[in-house]
């Protein structure tokens, strides 16, 4: 069982991903949940420290909070170093160099296009 | 490590004629000029020309071979120095004077010994200073002819004072006045050398700080360039907001849909194909590091290069010499460039990212052509771009190497070229 984390601040947004996800994994059957979809990235943090997981992050980049998704990425690999991270992101100048280096990230996806959602999970 | 270093000595020095020539080629012509000249003579104590004379030039021979490699010039001088230096010793220390030291075999160890001795410290001192002043040399171009003059004359001077010391014969009181001559011209010597330097390091200082300010002038410049296009999208913005809200009101859902479909996605579009890209570098607060990443940024896209900067985090100061760091990102940034241009659709990222307890900047750019085999790469002389290029990567590596904390780590990945420099704090 894979757990899925969303963390993203837009209200609309957020459901909108989690929505995206939930039919994902119900169309094609996958061995997965979402566990989490908060708009607090401490919230994250908080589970993670307590719970034993190899997860799946989406997380925005850059959320209303004093921890950028960058720095919480950073700070979930160090209690999930398996898990994959994947930034949601607006950034139209891609901070590509930064996810891969600073936090490993599996990938990145622009939201305004979410046809790449699909690639992204696998 | 110093047997790379002096392999490295070694293959520079093989190079220069120049060096070859003082080195090998005039010590042996001078003794052999000298001898012709003096060789019938016979010397005190008895010896012969060759007896007295064949040990020192032999000794010659070799300290310029070796010194000759650091420093050029000055290994000759160095030895005439240190031996009138021995002779002041012996007189002044143990009261020996010059025939006695030619007469007896262990006053000539002695003698030998104080050679060596001054020798080996004059020129690790030299060695010392010419490493300092090697950062200097483009700076001493301009003053390459009044140098090399002033060595010729120097070089000169000594050979004729041996010369002329020699015809009337190294007496003791000549070889001593000799002696505080070479002091004289030395200490001369060292002031001019030391005002010249003065002058050149001012000179570099002020040429640095034009330099710096034409790259924050060009910053500002970009700034202001991004401003106004901020302002022309603001009022798009108002503009749009305003019609769109005119639709609302009329209820009309069909022509909102059209002239949100028509109008405003495109402007969408417009603002990520952004020219924003000089945005990152206010987290970049080190201005010498800030000045070198404008001055290529600025280039790259005038190349209509695709270059990204990141810095997400303020990076205020970086353990690592600016000068060095700056010759470093350099040589990296117009490899990237070179390589880029040459290529459509090719995309340069430059990223710094803070690390734990190290600096990380990242340079990534896509590789158009074959891929080059990495070994190769930092090879002196080899280039993906024809003859007579390829110094700036293994000279990137030179300058790695002589930083502790520093480490460089080249990538290939699929069609990326990395280059990973790591800052540790």
């Amino acid at each position: 069982m894979v757990d899925i984390f969303i963390c993203e601040d837009d209200q609309q947004q957020k459901e909108k991903i989690t929505n995206y996800i939930k039919n994902y994994i119900m169309i094609e059957q996958l061995d997965m949940r979402i566990t989490l979809s908060t708009d607090n990235p401490d919230e994250i943090i908080d589970y993670v420290k307590s719970n034993r997981v190899t997860g799946l992050y989406f997380l925005d980049v850059d959320l209303k909070h004093e921890k950028s998704g960058i720095v919480l990425g950073a700070e979930i690999r160090k209690y999930d170093a398996r898990g994959s991270i994947v930034f949601v992101t607006t950034h139209s100048e891609l901070t590509y160099l930064t996810f891969l280096y600073k936090v490993e990230a599996l990938d990145y996806i622009i939201k305004d296009d979410f046809t790449d959602f699909t690639a992204a999970c696998h | 490590m110093l047997a790379t270093q002096l392999k490295y000595d070694l293959i520079m020095f093989s190079r220069e004629l120049f060096y070859l020539i003082f080195s090998i080629v005039v010590p042996p012509v001078t003794y052999v000029f000298l001898g012709h000249l003096v060789g019938e003579n016979t010397f005190a104590g008895g010896l012969s020309y060759a007896q007295t004379y064949t040990p020192s030039f032999i000794l010659l021979i070799t300290f310029s071979v070796v010194f000759f490699i650091t420093a050029p010039f000055f290994a000759v001088i160095i030895l005439v120095i240190s031996d009138h230096l021995c002779f002041l010793a012996n007189s002044f220390l143990f009261d020996i004077s010059v025939e006695m030291v030619n007469a007896q075999l262990s006053y000539y160890g002695l003698h030998l010994l104080f050679f060596l001795l001054f020798s080996v410290i004059l020129s690790v001192i030299t060695h010392k200073v010419i490493r300092k002043l090697k950062q200097f040399v483009p700076v001493f171009k301009h003053y390459f002819l009044f140098l090399m003059s002033l060595t010729v004359l120097t070089v000169s001077f000594f050979y004729i004072n041996i010369l002329v010391s020699d015809r009337s014969g190294f007496s003791s009181e000549i070889v001593q006045f000799n002696s505080f001559i070479f002091l004289a011209y030395f200490a001369l010597f060292i002031t001019i050398l030391g005002l010249l330097l003065f002058s050149v390091i001012k000179e570099m200082k002020v040429k640095n700080k034009q330099e710096e300010y034409k790259q924050l002038r060009m910053y500002s410049e970009n700034l202001e360039e991004m401003y106004g296009e901020l302002q022309k999208f603001r009022h798009d913005y108002i503009n749009i907001l305003s019609s769109m809200s005119e639709y609302i009101r009329t209820k009309d859902m069909e022509g909102l849909e059209t002239y949100f479909n028509e109008k405003v996605m495109p402007t969408g579009q417009g603002i990520k194909k952004n020219h924003y890209k000089l945005g990152a570098l206010q987290n970049v607060k080190v201005t010498e590091v800030k000045g070198t990443l404008v001055s290529k940024l600025i280039k790259a896209q005038d190349l209509g290069i695709d270059i990204a900067l990141e810095a997400t985090e303020p990076v205020h100061q970086i353990n690592m010499d600016y000068i060095r760091l700056c010759r470093c990102l350099g040589i990296i940034l117009d490899n990237a460039i070179e390589e880029a241009e040459q290529f459509d659709g090719s995309s340069i990222h430059i990223a710094f990212i803070q690390k734990e307890n190290a600096l990380l900047i990242v340079v990534a750019n896509t590789i158009g052509g074959e891929i080059p085999k990495l070994y190769k790469v930092f090879q002196q002389g080899y280039s993906t771009k024809g003859e007579n290029r390829g110094l700036g990567l293994s000279n990137l590596k030179e300058i790695v190497s002589k930083c502790e904390n520093v480490t460089l780590e080249t990538k290939i990945k699929g069609k990326m070229f990395f280059q990973e420099l790591e800052i540790a704090d």
